[in-house]
């Protein structure tokens, strides 16, 4: 098996904007299994409160004994995360999950919104570095601020298409307006996304009238994150029996093809 | 020369051999291969004594909507409903990978009657199953579970009906749901369980207060994780002074520390289950420590330990 649960030091973990943070874990042994669209559950909590490892996705892998994580300060486990200091360690499980199907693509798209910018910057290297194509990355976020990692992005070999919602940065407005516009007139042949539910729902069903395949990736409460306990359940599209079954986020995802979702 | 007497974990619970006193809780640990590689299920030396895998029902259950999980403080509400993928497919897909773990296999079941149970216990007369913890205490579904685990009668009918149809040890796995642990206890104990092992969860709900809903779409759930482990101690406490078959303690176990407890209140194994998703290598921890307090106390073998 690729996966480890392991003491990782901290290399750096910073405020990026007020409540974002930029998490650089010293993570040799997970490095080379990493694929894009990953995640590593981290324990953030000392004894039992919070009890629970919280996920994250890969972010990035700058180099073979780097691995990032971003993540927006939300409550008492990201919080205590967020308190961690270089030379302090964290307990890390990963990585986990299926990733992204990028190498089926010879054009792809990356669209990321908000925090799910996350994992588009990892998967942007990959592509560009061992896939030898450049891609399309479309980032959007609330301001300029929050698109974040910016200038990771732009040192990599893509096309960095950007939407502010208060127009700060980029086009005014969604990444979807920008995803419309781009498979219209692009050989785009694939489309990988991640971000807040109905904003995956909108490039989904942007990418279904372009008859481009599309691939999410979702969130879920876990547990576990090794697919043992089942907690981490979505509604999936119906199935030809007309009975809906569930998805398991953590070990059938967390990246899934849009049409195998239920977006109701 | 002093001979020195090493301490031995193993336990022998109705004929089911366990090299050591600590399982893997149902429900926690999938069927198995889920964990192997982190907790160290394997060919030659496992590190778990057992697995006790996820319960297992006649036909494939879907279980509930999500969200099925809440995170409390120590603790964990789930109402996962029982997914499984049903005992056909268990036995086809996921009973021959378990025959090659060299550690024991007990197969958690859950029927919508009686006749169910019996019949999953006669289905599951085959090698490779070393023992059956009957689940008659799950929160999280409307039939069968917890209204069997509930009430004495109900409990010695649905143990009667399995040791009848089972060749193997039957263990009933009880619910801290009730009035009286000690009936409970008696009432399967003289309808011929070979052992009990409790906790399941405690009944729990918690609130959104933002969405001003339930965070559970099934709105209660099963509390587990160290929140629950002073309830589970009191309740195997009472249950081995109430019976004389072993008992299995089940409860917010993180640590070998918790298992010692749960020996001296009286259990002769221990399984665990939310810590294992938190931490999957505190279970070599576990086992470590255990084996280590024995030594330094001159513990002769678990049962000893009891108070």
């Amino acid at each position: 098996m690729s996966r480890h649960e392991l003491e990782c030091g901290v290399i750096d973990n910073r405020a990026v904007t007020r409540d974002i943070f930029l998490l650089r874990l010293d993570a040799h042994e997970l490095t080379l299994q990493a694929r894009p669209g990953q995640f590593c559950m981290l324990e953030v909590g000392e004894y039992a409160y919070p009890l629970l490892k919280r996920p994250f996705s890969i972010h990035d892998v700058p180099d073979e004994n780097e691995i990032e994580f971003i993540y927006r300060v939300a409550g008492k486990g990201t919080a205590m995360l967020s308190r961690k200091r270089a030379g302090d360690s964290i307990r890390v499980l990963g990585p986990l999950g299926n990733g992204f199907g990028w190498n089926q693509s010879r054009h792809p798209v990356l669209v990321g919104g908000g925090l799910g910018i996350a994992p588009m910057l990892f998967l942007a290297r990959i592509i560009s570095e061992k896939g030898l194509i450049k891609p399309v990355v479309i980032l959007g976020a609330r301001s300029s601020a929050e698109l974040v990692s910016l200038e990771a992005f732009k040192a990599i070999d893509c096309r960095l298409c950007l939407a502010t919602e208060d127009g700060s940065l980029g086009q005014k407005g969604f990444v979807t307006t920008l995803l419309q516009e781009i498979v219209g007139d692009s050989e785009a042949d694939m489309v990988f996304s991640c971000g807040p539910m109905p904003m995956l729902k909108a490039v989904y069903e942007i990418a279904v009238k372009a008859s481009v395949s599309c691939e999410v990736s979702l969130e879920a409460q876990m547990a576990c994150g090794i697919g043992a306990c089942l907690g981490c359940a979505v509604k999936s599209a119906d199935r030809s029996s007309g009975q809906t079954g569930y998805l398991h986020v953590c070990k059938e995802g967390p990246v899934f093809d849009g049409a195998d979702v239920s977006w109701n | 020369m002093e001979l020195i007497q090493q301490p031995d974990l193993s336990v022998n619970i109705a004929g089911l051999e366990l090299a050591n006193p600590v399982l893997l809780a149902s429900g926690t640990c999938g069927y198995g291969a889920e964990v192997a590689d982190l907790v160290g299920l394997s060919l030659y030396d496992s590190v778990p004594g057992g697995i006790v895998v996820k319960g297992i029902s006649l036909k494939p259950r879907l279980g509930n909507p999500p969200p099925r999980l809440a995170e409390t403080p120590c603790g964990l509400l789930n109402s996962i409903g029982l997914e499984n993928v049903g005992v056909e497919v268990f036995l086809e897909q996921k009973l021959p990978w378990l025959r090659s773990v060299n550690t024991a296999v007990i197969v958690n079941i859950l029927g919508n009657s009686v006749e169910e149970y019996a019949e999953l216990a006669s289905l599951l007369n085959v090698a490779g199953v070393d023992a059956l913890e009957v689940n008659i205490s799950c929160p999280n579904v409307r039939e069968g579970g917890v209204a069997f685990g509930a009430d004495p009668e109900m409990a010695a009918r649905v143990t009667k009906a399995v040791r009848n149809a089972s060749i193997k040890p039957v263990i009933i796995k009880l619910s801290p749901n009730v009035t009286d642990i000690a009936v409970i206890a008696r009432a399967c104990e003289e309808a011929g369980a070979d052992a009990l092992s409790l906790i399941n969860t405690l009944l729990g709900m918690a609130v959104d207060i933002k969405k001003r809903r339930p965070v559970l779409a099934n709105v209660f759930g099963g509390l587990s994780g160290p929140a629950v482990k002073p309830v589970a101690l009191r309740m195997v406490w009472q249950a081995s002074r109430a019976v004389n078959i072993p008992i299995i303690g089940i409860g917010g176990i993180s640590s070998w520390q918790d298992a010692i407890e749960f020996f001296m209140a009286g259990a002769v194994a221990v399984e665990v289950g939310t810590a294992v998703m938190v931490r999957p290598s505190v279970v070599q921890e576990i086992v470590s420590g255990i084996g280590q307090f024995m030594e330094e106390t001159g513990a002769f073998d678990v049962c000893s330990m009891r108070l």
